[in-house]
């Protein structure tokens, strides 16, 4: 988080992290696609010749004036592939909120809850505590007919009480409640650290 | 590691601004700015308007952060202090400032190469010394309920 107070702007950050494949990127897509032109910069992807994000996904968004703040929000997707471990620790340093994305077919659990392990051994590292840090559940490919049912998802990652919503990225659905439910969490959060 | 914060007094963030601006002047600079390794735009100064500072901020502090893990992946003992890039038309070195700010200076071709790393290794100590500073000065609570509440209903009104 940075506030800059001169010009009234609060800047935060939120990492949508998941396995590879997982509609990562594909939600970023669909936010810059479905946003007014005047708040939003540019979608930023450094990716292989395969098309698989190599260091990250970035785009920022505005909200316009809050209470004589405005909001920006830098959202960020970290690369799935296993062997890019450091890249992904290095981008969610500073972050304030993650949207962790889960691929719900069922021959994609294992990736998931090691994905589900490595997030949370980055953010205990970078100092977080996992009890209170805004993390919003998202169940990508809803719409694919070997998705796992919810209620499975949920048994088989340490969820807890955190938010959850069902989506399939590439239509739009839930794209939107995902992102929404995110910055409120981290706004609430700013709330209580301050 | 702990989580960084950092807080700048507008009075900080203009002693930078002036800092950035005073070194626009003294050579062919294109753009000069502090970001920290989140990938926050702090404060910046450039020769023409438009510039995508936002989009910058994040390439460089991931540029910055993935050279450090590089050289820490290869054994390196020292933490990396600056990169630098020759382009044809311009000149580009990004620098750390203390332990989670970075600054990045453009530099037109034809401006030396051992004055712009003068140049930003004098910027990032004298940026150093004001941050140093700032960040015993807490944050004034501008972030209230009713600033959560209207955040929520802005939201909905966008999506």
């Amino acid at each position: 988080m940075f506030i800059n107070w001169a010009l009234g702007e609060i800047n935060l950050k939120i990492v949508y992290y998941g396995a590879a494949l997982s509609g990562k990127t594909t939600n970023l897509q669909f936010i810059y696609a479905r946003t007014p032109a005047n708040l939003r910069g540019r979608l930023i992807s450094l990716k292989t010749q395969q098309d698989r994000t190599l260091l990250f996904d970035f785009l920022q968004l505005e909200i316009g004036k809050v209470a004589n703040l405005k909001p920006k929000f830098k959202l960020y997707t970290v690369p799935g592939q296993v062997y890019y471990a450091a890249s992904r620790r290095l981008i969610l340093q500073g972050t304030d909120g993650v949207v962790f994305v889960v691929d719900s077919q069922a021959g994609r659990m294992t990736e998931n809850e090691e994905s589900w392990y490595t997030m949370e051994q980055h953010l205990i590292e970078l100092g977080h505590d996992l009890q209170t840090f805004p993390i919003v559940v998202q169940f990508n490919k809803r719409d694919l007919p070997h998705a796992l049912p919810v209620q499975e998802l949920r048994r088989r990652l340490p969820i807890d009480g955190r938010p959850c919503f069902e989506a399939s990225a590439i239509k739009g659905h839930g794209v939107f409640d995902t992102l929404k439910a995110s910055m409120n969490g981290v706004v609430a959060a700013v709330r209580r650290a301050v | 590691m702990s989580r960084s914060s950092i807080v700048l007094a507008p009075s900080h963030l203009a002693a930078i601004q002036n800092l950035l601006a005073q070194l626009g002047q003294q050579a062919e600079v294109r753009c000069a700015f502090l970001g920290d390794l989140s990938g926050q735009e702090l404060a910046s100064w450039e020769d023409r308007t438009h510039l995508d500072v936002a989009s910058l901020a994040a390439l460089a502090a991931g540029d910055l952060m993935a050279t450090m893990e590089i050289a820490q992946l290869l054994g390196g003992k020292r933490t990396c202090n600056l990169i630098v890039q020759e382009h044809d038309d311009m000149t580009i070195l990004v620098s750390r400032v203390g332990e989670g700010l970075f600054v990045l200076l453009a530099t037109a071709r034809d401006v030396p190469l051992g004055w712009s790393r003068l140049a930003i290794k004098r910027l990032a100590e004298r940026i150093l010394a004001i941050v140093g500073k700032a960040a015993m000065t807490p944050p004034p609570p501008a972030v209230n309920d009713d600033f959560v509440h209207n955040f929520a209903a802005r939201l909905d009104n966008i999506w």
